[in-house]
Formats: structure tokens, sequence, C-alpha cells
């Protein structure tokens, strides 16, 4: 970051990109593809319709303005790459639709030199980052619904094991450590006769936690 | 036929900071106009709009927007540092007008209503430091005045040394026309930097190699053979400011007034005999004027000042110039241009030390730059440099 702390930034690099531009093909809309090539970016336009994805695309710029539902060949608002609008009107209804999209970023029309690039850096940073934060949410919420799995093997170990609550938690997520899955995925899929597996023979048995005392 | 007067925007600002590199645009700029104006090849004279913004940014808009609209300018030749030129840019595109934009500059721009020919980073940072740190090691201080030049050289500066596995041990920024300099020298005396870039531009600069050329007294690590004070911009235009601390410190720019070559000595006489024997000849200079020819050359090819067509002529131009042979390129409107290394010199001149092979094609967005790749070639240079133990020179 310049103007504040130093961080080393790399400079973002698009060379051998791909992208599709949803527009109808013009002289204006030209200079956006003549500025992303100067990126060493090749633009493909498709207009009325993206029929398919093409795999190695990876954005897609379309039309604010035009768009329509089923403009797109992927479920409404879930683009499977940062989409850039390409925007003149201001209405409230087109912002909501170009909302609805899922946009990464967008460009005022008619596109000028200035913009471009940093319309595609911050789309695929924030792209990337949404991405990042939606597995980081499905994840949570998956072993959140798994909590109380969590909850019935801990008790299931501390009356087995006759530990506390502490000792019998530390000891099912070693066990997940050792499996590399999380605590909820293990305890949603060990039975008691998986659980008392994990718990030192009768004769050799530790106190962990410095808890309850033996029955 | 009569001939016909063509209106042409210089717009220079030759009071601040920038005075003395404002005041050489200007002069090249006025060489350039009394040559073809005396040149019966040229069936039309330039009408130069001349105005002067004084360091007063917000005097670019209305100054650019009085030529464009008022004088019938469809060419500004001016600005200097990317302020101004992101100033002016809006009107010229209203306008649809072009801006001939001369500095070096650091890049990540290509307006299509720009002619850029001063050098952008592939064409400045990017071979100074593949010249120095094989040479001088890998520690690498940055310091600069606080704006856009100086963040942008030293972020790609920084990215370029740790791509070579080196370190950048200080990053210091001062305000515009600070003079208060003490603490920066003694950080750098504290840090052991192998080098010190210094984007500071105009009073802070000169105030700064000062304080640096005093410290070499006391302390050999500042003596510019130990620890060399480097830059993108420094020029011959400012040597005369700089004084005797101006003695060791290394440039890159695209032109040296350096004796050898014919071009650069027949244009040296051409400043002497109209701005006197003592006057600099520098970059600056040199290349408002290519602006003022290239553009001549442009409207004598394609009979018109309109923009669509002098921007097709100009393209297909290959212009002799004091440069070598001038050239902008159709797809990002840089010019291609070689850079040079230099070493400011005893006598006021820069002794070229380092040049590369051959002129390069702008790469404004660094698009064709590869870290990794510069990274094993400055390891490579350093293992031959230690090698021979001796510092090549190239011309």
């Amino acid at each position: 970051m310049t103007g504040g702390r130093p961080t080393g930034f790399p400079t973002p690099n698009f060379r051998g990109w791909r992208v599709a531009v949803l527009h109808r093909d013009d002289a204006a809309i030209q200079k956006l593809a003549r500025q992303l090539e100067r990126f060493g970016v090749t633009a493909e336009f498709a207009w009325p319709k993206l029929e398919v994805l093409a795999p190695d695309v990876k954005a897609v710029f379309f039309d604010g303005d035009s768009g329509y539902d089923g403009l797109f060949p992927w479920p409404a608002g879930h683009p499977p790459v940062p989409l850039i609008a390409l925007m003149r009107s201001e209405a409230p209804g087109r912002l909501e639709w170009v909302l609805a999209q899922g946009i990464s970023s967008h460009l005022v029309k008619p596109v000028q030199s200035t913009g471009v690039y940093s319309a595609l850096v911050l789309a695929s940073h924030s792209f990337a980052q949404t991405r990042r934060q939606q597995a980081r949410i499905d994840d949570l919420t998956s072993r959140l619904r798994l909590r109380p799995e969590v909850v019935r093997a801990v008790l299931i170990v501390m009356r087995l094991g006759e530990l506390d609550e502490d000792a019998a938690f530390a000891c099912l997520r070693s066990a997940a450590m050792e499996r590399r899955v999380s605590v909820e995925a293990f305890c949603a899929n060990a039975d008691e006769v998986v659980l008392r597996a994990l718990l030192p023979r009768r004769g050799h048995r530790r106190h962990q936690g410095g808890g309850l005392s033996s029955l | 036929m009569s001939a016909r007067e063509i209106p042409l925007g210089i717009l220079y600002s030759v009071a601040g900071t920038y005075s003395l590199i404002g005041q050489a645009c200007l002069d090249g700029a006025r060489l350039g106009l009394e040559e073809v104006n005396g040149d019966p090849r040229y069936p039309f004279t330039f009408r130069a709009e001349i105005e002067d913004p004084g360091a007063n940014i917000d005097r670019y808009h209305a100054l650019s927007e009085a030529m464009l609209r008022e004088r019938g300018c469809r060419h500004i030749i001016g600005t200097i540092t990317s302020i101004g030129r992101k100033e002016v840019i809006p009107i010229i595109e209203k306008h649809d007008a072009l801006l001939w934009y001369m500095c070096p500059y650091e890049g990540f721009e290509c307006c299509e209503n720009v002619i850029y020919t001063g050098a952008c980073p592939n064409q400045h940072i990017v071979p100074l430091f593949r010249h120095l740190l094989p040479l001088y090691g890998k520690r690498v201080y940055l310091v600069g005045s606080n704006y856009i030049w100086g963040w942008e050289t030293n972020r790609t500066a920084r990215e370029l040394v740790q791509a070579s596995g080196g370190e950048v041990v200080g990053e210091k920024y001062l305000p515009f026309n600070a003079l208060d300099v003490d603490r920066l020298i003694e950080d750098i005396r504290a840090q052991r930097a192998d080098f010190v870039l210094n984007n500071l531009v105009g009073t802070s600069s000169y105030a700064f190699l000062a304080a640096y050329h005093d410290a070499a007294r006391g302390d050999a690590s500042f003596a510019p053979e130990n620890r060399p004070v480097v830059s993108c911009n420094l020029t011959e235009a400012e040597l005369d400011s700089i004084g005797p601390a101006a003695e060791g410190l290394i440039s890159t720019a695209i032109y040296f007034d350096s004796p050898e070559t014919p071009e650069s000595q027949a244009f040296r006489q051409r400043v002497a005999e109209r701005f006197g024997p003592d006057r600099r000849n520098s970059v600056y200079m040199v290349n408002t004027y290519i602006a003022v020819k290239l553009l001549a050359e442009a409207i004598l090819a394609c009979g018109s000042d309109e923009i669509e067509a002098v921007k097709d002529a100009l393209f297909g131009l290959d212009l002799e110039t004091p440069l070598g042979t001038t050239r902008i390129d159709r797809r990002t409107n840089h010019a291609v241009l070689r850079p040079y290394i230099g070493r400011a010199e005893a006598d006021g001149r820069f002794k070229v030390i380092e040049a590369a092979p051959e002129p390069i094609a702008a790469d404004p967005y660094l698009v064709d730059f590869d870290a990794r790749e510069f990274g094993a070639e400055v390891n490579r240079r350093a293992g031959a440099h230690q090698g021979t133990g001796t510092l090549r020179v190239v011309k």
C-alpha cells in the first residue's frame, strides 16, 4: 500500500485472460476491447444472449442498461466468474436488476480508457473475497448445524470415560484433528463404539482436566 | 496558397517545485516551434498558445478548457506531474483533443487522447534496478515526496527488490517542499542500506541530496561509491540546483546529453545558440522539442490537425531525433524508447554507464513483466559481477 503502510502489493496482471463482453458491438464498446487488449486480455462479444460460458473465460462484462433475466447461462445471482456491469442508466429498477446478478464491480458508459483496469482489479479481488467469505459461511453454517452432535458426543465421552466436560471435548478435538476433519464432522459420524475406542483402557484411566473423581 | 495557422496549446508551470523542469519543457517546445515555423517544408505554422498554471493545480482545468474551447486548439503539449495530467485528461476527452505528455511517469494509464513520450516503469525503474541490485546489493531504502509518483514508483521498486530476494530497509515520505531531512539521513545511516532510491522532488530533493553529501564527510558509507542515491527522474535540468552534491548520483533517462552522439551534439548546439552557452540541455527539453516535431510531421503527412488523422499518421512515422529513431506504438500511444543509466560527473554531465541494447516498447501496465524472471536475472548478474570483480561499462 502506498500513501499508507507499505506492504508489497504485487502488480495485478491479466496477461492471457479471456473475457466475455455481453453488449451489442458498437464503436464505443470497441474502446473497451482495445483497452483490455492493452492488459493482455482478449474480449469476445456476445449479444443478445450468452449461450454457454467457455471454461477459460475469466470475467464477464455485460450491458446493465439492457440486461434481462435469462441473459446468463447460470442460476441468477450466482456467476461462476467476476461480473462487471456496464451502466449508463441510474434508474433504481436497473440498479436493482444489476445488483441481483451478483456483480463484482461496474463501469460507467460510455467506457473511457480510465477505469477499465481498476474495474478488473476490483472485480477479481471482490469476487475472490466473496468466494472466500461464502466458503467460510458455508463451513460455519454446517458446523453450527452439527453442534448438537458435538454435545451428544461430549456427554457420551464424559460418561464412558468418567471425564469432565473440558477433558471430554479435548479428547474429541484431538481425535478429529488426527483424522483431519472438524470436531463437528467427527462427532456426527461417531457412535458409541467409536467414542469408546478413544478412551484409555480400564486400569490405565487418566483423569484429565482435574474434574470428576472416579466412581 | 497562404500558410495555414494551427493553434497549439502549451501548458507548463514555470513556478513552484517543478520550475526548472517546466522551463526546460517550455524552452524545448519553443525550439521546436521556431524550427517548424521557419521551415518552408511545412505548409502551415503553429500559433503557440502558451499558458502557465503557476504551480496551482486548480488552474489546469480552466486553462486547458480555454485553449480547446476558445482558442481552437486540438493539441496541448503539457503537464509535468500525474496530478496535472489527470486534471487535464477529462477536458481533453470531452473535446476529443490530444494531450502530448512528455515526462517520465508511474505508468498504469493508457488514454486514447494522450500521446506519451516519457518513460514508463518498464523503461525507467525496471532497467535501473536491473542495473543496481546486482552491483550494490539488495538492501534498499526508498524515499519520496508524498504523492503518487513517489508512492507508485516505490511500490514497483519494492516488488523488484522482493522478487530479487532483497529487503526494503526503509520507506519514508516528506510533504512537498519539506526541507527537514535530518531524520531521514539518520535513519538511512542506521538501516545500512546498499543504495537509496530518491523520489523526492524539487527543493526537498535538493535539501536531501545536500545533507546526504554532507554526511559523507564524516561517514564513508554515504559516499556515492558505497551507497549511491539513485532516481528515475533526475536530469541535467536540475544538476545546477544540486551543485557539488550531484556528483555520483545515478539516474535513468531515455536521453542524457552525452557528448558521444552527433544528434545530441547538434541539439546542444541549437540550445546554446538559442538560450546561451550555459543552458543545460536535458530529456525534458529534447522531448518537448520532439513533440512539436512529431506533431508537425504528422500534420504534414495527413494534411490536417484533426486528431484521428494525426494519430493515424503519427503511428506510421519513424522520425530521426536526438533520441535516435522515435516511434509511437499504436497499441499503447506510448513511445518506443531506449533507457540509459547515467552517473552524474563533476562537470555537470551524466556519463552513460549502461544502455539498453535497443529501444523497448512501453508496457504501461507491466503486462509482460515477470517478477520471478526479473529476480532470476538480477541474481544471475550478481553472480557474474562477483566473478569478474569489475563494473562493466557499456556504451
